[in-house]
Formats: C-alpha cells, sequence, structure tokens
C-alpha cells in the first residue's frame, strides 16, 4: 500500500504560483500563456498582467511564459508550498519591432504595410499624379515643383542629378523625348515595379553617378496569374497580356497614343504643330532557375514625334518650328542565386539605345548614344553582427552626334564598392561603405566614403544620421570636349526620425550639403562652381482615424544657393523654392467600389533671371497652386474587371508660372507655363482574368 | 492477492486516465470555442490548446485548435496585429498539416487564415491574400467534398467582397446554402474532430437574405 502511496503523493498537495507579467515599461500584459514546461499545467494572465497557477506538480521545475509578440521566458523554479510573488518582464521579439533598417534619405515605396511612406498602389491613386512614379514621389517633401520638366528635382540638386536604376542598372533617357517647356513624362508604367526606393539624399555605397539622388526600381516577380489587358483613353489605347507557366513567366504590352483628337477638343497653351505621337512595345520574361535563382528580361521600344512652333524671345515671340523625333530601346537582364543559405550574387547586363532627330529652325541635330553596363553584386554575413554588401560595375558609352566638333566620343567608366552592415545590439545599426570611382574621360578616380546609422527610439521609433560624399560626372557634352574636367562633389549630412505605426507615420528630417566642382561654362567649361543645400522635410500620414480615409501632409524648406553653369555670382538657382506643402487626401467608397481622391500643393516662388534687374536671379515668380481631383468606378462584370476613370488636374485652372524667358535687351519677356490651363482625362480600363484594376490611374494625361 | 488486484487495476485506470486528460481538455475547450467572442476568452483557449500541443506534440488537432483561435482572435480585432495572430495560426497549422497532410480540414483553415489577412489592407491584399485563400478552399473541397466548412468560408469571402468587385451578400447564398446542406450530413471523424461553423452559417444566410 505504501508503495502506491508515494506515488500520487503530490496529487492532494497543491501548490499554488502568483505573479504578475509585464513589458520592459512595466505595462501589465494580459493573455501571456503561463505553465510548468512540458505538461498542460497553466493558466493566463489576466487584465492586470497578475496569474495564479494551481499545480500538483512539485519541486524543482522550468516555467514558461509565451506571449505572440514577446519573446518566450523560461524561469527555473522550485515548487514548494510557500512561494513569493514572481514578477518577470518579457521584451519584444525581434521580428515584432521591425528591423531597425537605415532610412535616412531613402523613401521606401513598397507593398509591406510597416512604415512605408506609400505603397505601389498611392503611385496610381494619387491625384495630380498621373500615374506617373514621378508624379506620385513629387508630393513627397524634399522634391519641387519644376512644372516645366518631368525630372525629380531634389534638395535643390537640378534635374540632372537624380538618377533612375531598375534592378541595378541604369536608365540615362527615362523620359519622353520632348520640346522645350513642357514636361515629360517617365517611360515606365507603375505596375512594372514592386518596390521602388527612392533616395533623397546620402544613400548607400551601391549608388553612383548622382549628385543628389537615386530612384532604384525594382521590377515584379512572377504574376499570380495569368491576364489580358485593354486600355482605352481619349488620345490612344494599349493591349497587353501576361502568361504564367510553371516557373516561368512573360507578357507583352502594345501601345499606340496620339494627342492630335484631344488637343482639338481641348485648347492647349502650346502651338503644337504636330501633337505627341507615340508608339511602344515591351516584354518581360522570368524564369526561375536552380539556387534559388531567377532570370528576368525585360525589353523596350518607343518612337516618338512630336513638335511645336517655339516662340523666339529675340524676336518679339515670333515662333519658329520645333521638331523631335525620338526612337529608344532598353534590353536588361538580371540574374539573382543563392550562393549558400545565406549568401546572394546579383549579375546584371543594360543595354540603353537612344537616337533623337531635332530640327530647330529648320536645322537638324542628330545625336545617337548607346549604353552598355555590367554589374554584379554580393550579399551576405561575414559573422552573426556583421553583413557584408559588396559590387562592382563598368561602363561603356558611345554618343555620337552633329552638334559637336569630335563627332564621336566614347568613355568607360568603372566602379567598385565595400559596405558592412553592424549589428551593435539590438537597436543600432552601423553602416561604413566606400565606393570609388574611375573614369576614362576624366582619367581620374575619386574616393568616396560614406557612413549612416540607424537607433531604434522607442517602440515605433527610429533615429537615423547620415554622411557621405558623391561624385558625379559632368555631361558628356562637355566631358567631350575639355579633356580637363573633373568630377563634380558633394557632401551630404543628414539626420532624421522616424515613428509609424498601425497606419500612421511621422518623419522629420534634416539636411546639409555641400558641393564643390560644380561645372561652370564662363568664361570657359571648367570645375569651378560651388555651392549648398539646407533644410528640413516634413511627412505625415494616417490611413487610421476614419475608414477609408487616407491623407497626407509634406512640407519642405530649402534654402541653396550655388555657383554653376553660366551663374556669374552664387544664387538661389531657378529650380528651388524655399517652401512647398502638399495635402494629398483619398476616400475609398468600398461598397459601391468608387475611388475619390484629392491633392493640392502650394509653393513659394522661384528665382527667375531677369536681364533689367541688375541683382542676378532676385525675381521670384508668383505663388505656384495646384488642385487636382480624380474619381475611379471598378466594376466587375463576369469574368472582366472594368475600371472607369475621370481626372482633372489644375481644377482651379490657376495660372502657373513656371519662369519668364527673357530677350538679352529686356525689352520682351514670355512666361513659361503650363501647356494647358486644366487637363481632362476619361478612361475604360478592361481587365481579364486577374484584377488588374491597379493599373487604371497610371495613364492619365 | 486481492491487494494487488486492486493495485494492478488502480494502475491500469490511472494509466487510463493519463492518457485522455489531453483529450478531454480539448473536448471541455472545444465547447468554450463555439460561444467564445471576446478576444480575452479567445486567447485564453489559444493558451490552453496551445498548451497541450507542445506538451502532446503529435495531436494534430491540439495544434489545430490552438491555429484556430488565433485565426479567430484576427477576426476580432483591426490593423498590422492581424499579421501577428495570422502568424502565430500558421506556425501551429503547419506542424497539423505535417501530422496530417491534405486534410481537409487543415487547408479549409488555412483558407480561413488568409482571408482574415486580407483585412490588414483589402486594397494592397484583396488579389493576393484573396486567391491564396481560394486556392485553399479548393483544395480543402478537394480532400473532402462533405466538408461544409470550405463552402462557409468561400461564402463568407464572397459576403465580405464589394459588390463592385463581384461579390455582396446575394452572391453568398448559394454558397452558404451548399454549406448548410453539407452541415446536415456531416459527422465529425472522431470526437473532438472539427465541426465549427453551422450557427455562423446559419446567422449568415439570415443577415444575407434580409438584405
Amino acid at each position: 500500500m505504501l508503495v502506491i502511496c508515494i506515488f500520487p503523493y503530490g496529487a492532494y498537495a497543491q501548490a499554488v504560483i502568483k505573479g504578475k507579467v509585464t513589458d520592459r515599461s512595466a505595462t501589465p500584459l494580459s493573455g501571456v500563456n503561463v505553465f510548468i514546461k512540458g505538461t498542460i499545467d497553466g493558466t493566463s494572465t489576466g487584465e492586470n498582467g497578475e496569474f495564479l497557477l494551481k499545480t500538483h506538480i512539485t519541486g524543482d521545475t522550468v516555467l514558461v511564459f509565451r506571449y505572440v509578440t514577446m519573446e518566450e521566458i523560461l524561469l527555473p523554479v522550485h515548487i514548494g508550498e510557500e512561494m513569493k510573488a514572481l514578477t518577470v518582464k518579457m521584451r519584444e521579439k525581434q521580428n515584432q519591432l521591425g528591423e531597425v533598417v537605415i532610412s535616412a534619405g531613402n523613401f521606401d515605396v513598397g507593398d509591406k504595410t510597416r512604415a512605408t511612406v506609400m505603397n505601389t498602389m498611392d503611385v496610381e491613386t494619387t491625384a495630380g499624379a498621373d500615374g506617373d512614379i514621378m508624379g506620385a514621389l513629387r508630393t513627397l517633401p524634399g522634391t519641387q515643383q519644376i512644372g516645366e520638366s518631368g525630372q525629380l528635382f531634389v534638395r535643390g540638386g537640378s534635374g540632372d542629378e537624380t538618377k533612375i536604376m531598375m534592378d541595378g542598372l541604369d536608365i540615362p533617357n527615362p523620359f519622353f523625348a520632348g520640346v522645350p517647356d513642357v514636361a515629360q513624362r517617365n517611360r515606365f508604367s507603375p505596375h512594372l515595379f514592386k518596390g521602388i526606393v527612392f533616395n533623397t539624399g546620402a544613400y548607400s555605397a551601391q549608388y553612383g553617378g548622382a549628385l543628389s539622388s537615386v530612384l532604384a526600381l525594382e521590377t515584379k516577380d512572377h504574376p499570380s496569374k495569368p491576364s489580358t489587358v485593354v486600355a482605352l483613353i481619349p488620345y490612344g489605347g494599349q493591349v497587353g497580356h501576361d502568361f504564367l507557366g510553371k516557373g516561368v513567366s512573360g507578357g507583352f504590352d502594345v501601345g499606340y497614343s496620339n494627342f492630335g483628337p484631344y488637343y482639338k477638343i481641348i485648347s492647349q497653351n502650346v502651338d503644337w504643330l504636330k501633337a505627341p505621337e507615340s508608339g511602344m512595345i515591351t516584354g518581360n520574361f522570368r524564369k526561375d532557375t536552380r539556387g534559388n535563382g531567377m532570370i528576368k528580361g525585360y525589353v523596350y521600344g518607343n518612337l516618338l514625334h512630336q513638335a511645336i512652333h517655339y516662340p523666339d524671345v529675340e524676336q518679339q515671340g515670333k515662333p519658329f518650328p520645333y521638331r523631335v523625333k525620338n526612337a529608344n530601346a532598353i534590353s536588361l537582364l538580371t540574374y539573382t542565386r543563392d550562393l549558400s543559405e545565406t549568401w546572394k550574387m546579383y549579375v546584371g547586363y543594360g543595354l540603353n539605345f537612344n537616337k533623337d532627330d531635332i530640327e530647330h529652325r529648320n536645322i537638324p541635330v542628330e545625336t545617337t548614344s548607346l549604353q552598355h553596363q555590367l554589374r554584379t553584386t554580393f550579399s551576405g554575413p561575414v559573422t552573426t553582427w556583421a553583413r557584408l554588401n559588396t559590387g562592382i560595375e563598368g561602363f561603356y558609352r558611345q554618343i555620337t552626334t552633329d552638334s559637336l566638333q569630335t563627332p564621336e566620343f566614347r568613355d568607360n567608366e568603372a566602379a567598385l564598392w565595400l559596405e558592412t552592415d553592424l549589428y551593435v545590439g539590438r537597436d543600432l545599426i552601423i553602416r561604413p561603405g566606400i565606393r570609388a570611382e574611375y573614369d576614362e574621360a576624366i582619367r581620374r578616380s575619386v574616393f568616396l566614403p560614406r557612413l549612416s546609422m540607424a537607433y531604434r527610439a522607442g517602440r515605433y521609433g527610429q533615429m537615423n544620421l547620415s554622411a557621405g560624399e558623391y561624385a558625379q560626372k559632368p555631361h558628356y557634352l562637355f566631358l567631350a570636349e575639355n579633356p580637363g574636367l573633373h568630377f563634380t562633389q558633394a557632401t551630404h549630412y543628414m539626420a532624421n526620425y522616424q515613428y509609424g505605426h498601425q497606419k500612421r507615420i511621422f518623419r522629420a528630417e534634416a539636411y546639409y550639403k555641400n558641393y564643390r566642382q560644380l561645372l561652370t561654362t564662363i568664361p570657359a567649361p571648367g570645375n569651378n562652381g560651388n555651392g549648398y543645400a539646407g533644410g528640413v522635410d516634413i511627412f505625415w500620414r494616417d490611413a487610421r482615424s476614419v475608414r477609408g480615409f487616407d491623407y497626407w501632409v509634406s512640407y519642405t524648406w530649402l534654402q541653396t544657393e550655388r555657383q554653376f553653369m553660366n551663374y556669374p555670382v552664387r544664387a538661389t538657382p531657378t529650380f528651388a523654392s524655399p517652401h512647398t506643402a502638399h495635402f494629398v487626401v483619398k476616400y475609398f467608397f468600398e461598397r459601391i467600389g468608387l475611388f475619390t481622391g484629392g491633392s493640392y500643393t502650394v509653393a513659394a516662388g522661384r528665382p527667375y533671371y531677369n536681364p533689367n534687374n541688375p541683382e542676378f536671379l532676385a525675381d521670384r515668380t508668383p505663388v505656384y497652386h495646384n488642385l487636382n481631383f480624380n474619381v475611379a468606378l471598378l466594376r466587375r462584370w463576369g469574368k472582366t474587371f472594368n475600371t472607369f476613370v475621370l481626372a482633372i488636374n489644375n481644377l482651379a485652372g490657376n495660372e502657373q508660372i513656371f519662369n519668364y524667358r527673357y530677350s538679352s535687351d529686356g525689352s520682351y519677356r514670355m512666361p513659361v507655363t503650363l501647356p494647358y490651363q486644366r487637363s481632362f482625362m476619361l478612361g475604360w480600363f478592361i481587365s481579364i482574368g486577374q484584377d488588374r484594376s491597379g493599373e487604371i490611374l497610371e495613364q492619365l494625361p | 492477492m486481492k491487494t494487488i488486484i486492486i493495485l494492478i487495476l488502480s494502475f491500469s485506470i490511472t494509466a487510463a486516465y493519463a492518457q485522455s486528460p489531453y483529450e478531454k481538455m480539448i473536448t471541455e475547450r472545444v465547447a468554450e470555442l463555439d460561444t467564445a467572442r471576446t478576444s480575452r476568452t479567445l486567447q485564453r483557449l489559444a493558451n490552453d490548446f496551445e498548451r497541450i500541443a507542445l506538451a502532446d506534440e503529435k495531436n494534430w488537432l491540439a495544434h489545430y485548435y490552438t491555429a484556430y483561435s488565433y485565426v479567430r482572435l484576427a477576426y476580432s480585432i483591426k490593423g498590422d496585429q492581424i499579421d501577428v495572430y495570422c502568424n502565430q495560426a500558421e506556425t501551429y497549422l503547419k506542424t497539423a498539416e505535417k501530422l496530417q497532410p491534405k486534410n481537409s480540414e487543415i487547408l479549409a483553415l488555412y483558407a480561413y487564415l488568409y482571408g482574415a489577412k486580407v483585412n490588414v489592407s483589402p486594397m494592397l491584399r484583396g488579389a493576393s491574400m484573396g486567391k491564396k485563400s481560394a486556392g485553399y478552399t479548393d483544395l480543402a473541397i478537394e480532400a473532402d467534398p462533405e466538408n461544409p466548412r470550405p463552402y462557409l468560408i468561400r461564402a463568407m469571402g464572397i459576403y465580405h467582397t464589394p459588390r463592385a468587385f463581384g461579390g455582396g451578400a446575394e452572391k453568398a447564398v448559394p454558397y452558404l446554402e451548399k454549406a448548410l446542406g453539407k452541415y446536415k450530413t456531416f459527422t465529425p471523424a472522431s470526437k473532438n474532430a472539427p465541426r465549427w461553423g453551422k450557427a455562423y452559417a446559419e446567422q449568415l444566410l439570415r443577415e444575407s437574405l434580409k438584405k
């Protein structure tokens, strides 16, 4: 009998374990699973974080504390009769906090929901963005409203100081070839991309050749379904098809547009000789390969023709024909794969061809450029606390033009970079990096050290500090005939704070940049320019407070001066406004599938050159106002998804004056304005198979 | 001798009991699940099932119900936290799937889970997660055409999809009727096997017909 009694002896002696569970900041945690390891004896903490666990088990054992967002705690205890109340503090799981990421100066546009300022859908649904990536990015702080150009002017930098890359490969001609003073769209539809990283400064060593900004676009992987899409807009149409097989997918799009009939109905401020007419064809291809690898191919071809009567200010605005014909072709091929469990490699080859035939006052100029690029990168952990990113790239360029004494210009360029992410504890990352560039035409190399760090400040906050050296070659037109030219250079310093939680994001960033050796063209081309830019960018987005309602506000403060090109003295350049603010709102009536959006931008006047004013660039254009509106109705009929779109830009019909062009004697001036008073767009987009209604708003005027 | 027999008997009874506390606890908690509404109760039940799953690693039902409780939690809240619960559910569901591959109930729960993930951001995720959910619904029906739950999950998906995108209450009705037809004839494979959803299907049908 005695033997039996010993066995279940504990059954009658019930022990009680009491305690309280909190997080690191002593906030009680309710719903924590508290139990004895390996048994079902346990309980959950109540509202006040307290628990009371009754058990028959006694002696030395381990108490487990588990909670979804917290790291598990194993607490060795001795269960006896008289136990003291336990106090347990749990720490957030690493992945719950989100990785500390270096975000100074870059805006990540992705599909992630956490702390991304924008997602790819925003490109299509932001009123006034016209489904143009650049248009959507222009509502972020740090960018300037340069209405006469499609380029991105970032933090006091010129449009040429922003570089655009696709899957790591350069796109030297990302915009449609244009006529003077009319903004041109970028060539790429946003639906090509799964991620967009907009670097407004102090970016990583993997990017080079850009003094102010880098826009890195990342193309999509396999689609989830095959689909066909048809788009009908007042000035053209587009047909596309995506196919999907096992581990392989691809697609093509063919488009044609002719603004002729549209311009007949909606009057234009520009005297068009030939309204833009363009044909486009693109294809893409993806194939899975061994080692979790993928081969991606992308080809693009476009022919465009447009011509205007361009007024000559020296002759009281007498118009002269300006005609441009452009042919552009892009081919990108990339291969990515895992080298081991943790190391990854990338190889990319890019080919860009561009031919411009420009005829002004009956003088034709033909320019043909060809660029080859080869790029390879490797990344992986070296130790548990250090991660290496390294790569090498080379360019070959060949440019033939009638406008130079030397009709053919060739140039080779090579770059090498090395960067390490050092994880110092769980709240701090330090990223030192170095980039070396060599250019054959310049016959010199530059070394560009960079340093960034990110520190977690609170559960949803983060602070960043970055600094670095940046370089860019002068334009080939100058490089070809002035062998003594050097790289133009800049030093960036930046500090930011970001808070992101539950669809609310706040971001504030301050920066200072110092420009050196900027290109000057008077008296002779040289590197005698310099300048600075400093400012503060603020962004707030809230998609949480009211269901279906999403808005953001951004403000840009910019102070900059530079002496470059033909500036006789240092002055605030024509592409810099000291204050810019944006208000973007969106509302989705989910029940009826109706989407509406609006945006309003206001910016202080920009400097313009007035020969009558003895002070250089002392005049300012009027304040800029721009109000846009869009509405989209989504309907599904059978297997087709239909989207009807109405979009109006510059709804209030504000006269937007970007600049004045003066005759050299100052007696005549001509304002540079929008080519239209208001723009209208009504479209019908049909997609079959897959819901591609997200692509709707990307084709706006 | 008598004492020895009693001794052996009492031993074997204890042994029989020693196996069943898990099953017994599952039975009790499943009964509670049917009426659980608040996230506090659901979290407590998730914890109880989790303890069984950790103690009795080969018990697929313990893993299944832990996952199910977390999916229910995911439907009870809004925002980013949905993902937290869904990811937790996914880990347990994966273990259940390893123990019981191609089980219609597990596949149906995957469909239910990805349906919850759509709610984080219907605009962004409707397409990708909705498709993933639909794919699992198909698999669940294929694995057992008599299981009513995949039909209920499909009906829920359609019910909550705006009309403009081809959803709406009316379109959910045929699937709800089909699900309810299956509930009538469905007999759980074992005492603790999944049997949830009937009351909810009835409620949803009533609401759909009202509209």
